[in-house]
């Protein structure tokens, strides 16, 4: 028999799991209207606004933030073993 | 053959490429409301599409290390990254004004979610121990860091007296990274 030994499998996986996010960071924005078609340049804005916890806690500001995002999944897997 | 070598291994290594069918759905907040008012005779209406959608569809690939305790009994450890495929919401939003219509204004958006994680997962291993298709179980837990990330493009459609008629807005966002901790059962079998 070989000291290295590659055998192969294959696999079903059930996997539970979600992610709830709390904060939103806007890191790239730009507004362009029909007035400056020609002069994007000028309405290109980069700005960087962060919510803190107590604006996530204000209904007003964190209704894009109150969702959940399941991760659950089921997964087909294959690959090989390699004896170490 | 193959089989009855790698059942008396002790420690091996694996690298896996998997493809995840996402399964449940977002419960994001979901509006569809159609208000009119006959003292304005104004009519709002809002719509969201395509929200139903789950992040675990995607890709995975990682590197798992297993030692064998005994014939039947294993201990493994998965690293993996996880790239979700992109999810799409659509949004509608109209405002209508009867009889002047000039305050009718329309937005439409669109709404692009992608995901990205990187995790460990500790299992427990099970087999049969037979010598050719070795069937097993395993379990474990799944530690995950996650990054979401959303594009919005939205473009609004107005007549408002001494407004831009027509603009479109281009955001991207990224969601704080998130830690959170899950489950895995898996179903395998040794070639």
């Amino acid at each position: 028999m070989n000291d290295r030994v590659v055998n192969v499998y294959t696999e079903v996986q059930l996997q539970y799991l979600s992610y709830s996010p709390k904060k939103s960071t806007i890191v790239a924005s730009m507004l362009n209207d029909e007035n400056n078609v020609n002069d994007l340049a000028s309405n290109d804005v980069e700005y960087v606004d962060e919510l803190s916890d107590a604006d996530i806690k204000d209904p007003g500001q964190s209704k894009q933030l109150t969702f959940t995002l399941p991760m659950s999944g089921l997964s087909l897997s294959c690959g090989f073993r390699i004896r170490l | 053959m193959m089989s009855a070598t790698v059942e008396a291994q002790k420690d091996y290594i694996a690298p896996f490429f998997s493809y995840g069918f996402g399964l449940g759905k977002t419960d994001m907040v979901i509006q569809d409301e159609k208000v009119s008012w006959s003292s304005t005779e104004s009519t709002t209406s809002y719509a969201i599409s395509n929200q139903g959608f789950s992040m675990g569809w995607g890709i995975k690939a990682g590197l798992l290390y297993g030692h064998q305790l005994s014939e039947h009994v294993g201990l493994e450890f998965a690293a993996e990254y996880f790239r979700s495929a992109k999810n799409v919401t659509n949004e509608q939003y109209y405002e209508e004004y009867s009889p002047i219509p000039t305050y009718n204004m329309c937005l439409e958006s669109k709404n692009t979610y992608f995901m990205q994680a990187i995790s460990l997962t500790p299992m427990i291993k099970m087999s049969a121990g037979y010598t050719y298709w070795n069937p097993y179980v395993k379990c474990g837990v799944i530690m995950s860091l996650q990054l979401l990330k959303k594009e919005y493009h939205g473009e609004l459609a107005n007549r408002f007296p001494g407004y831009i008629p027509y603009e479109t807005l281009d955001q991207v966002n990224r969601f704080s990274p998130r830690f959170n901790v899950g489950g895995i059962g898996v179903f395998g079998l040794n070639g």
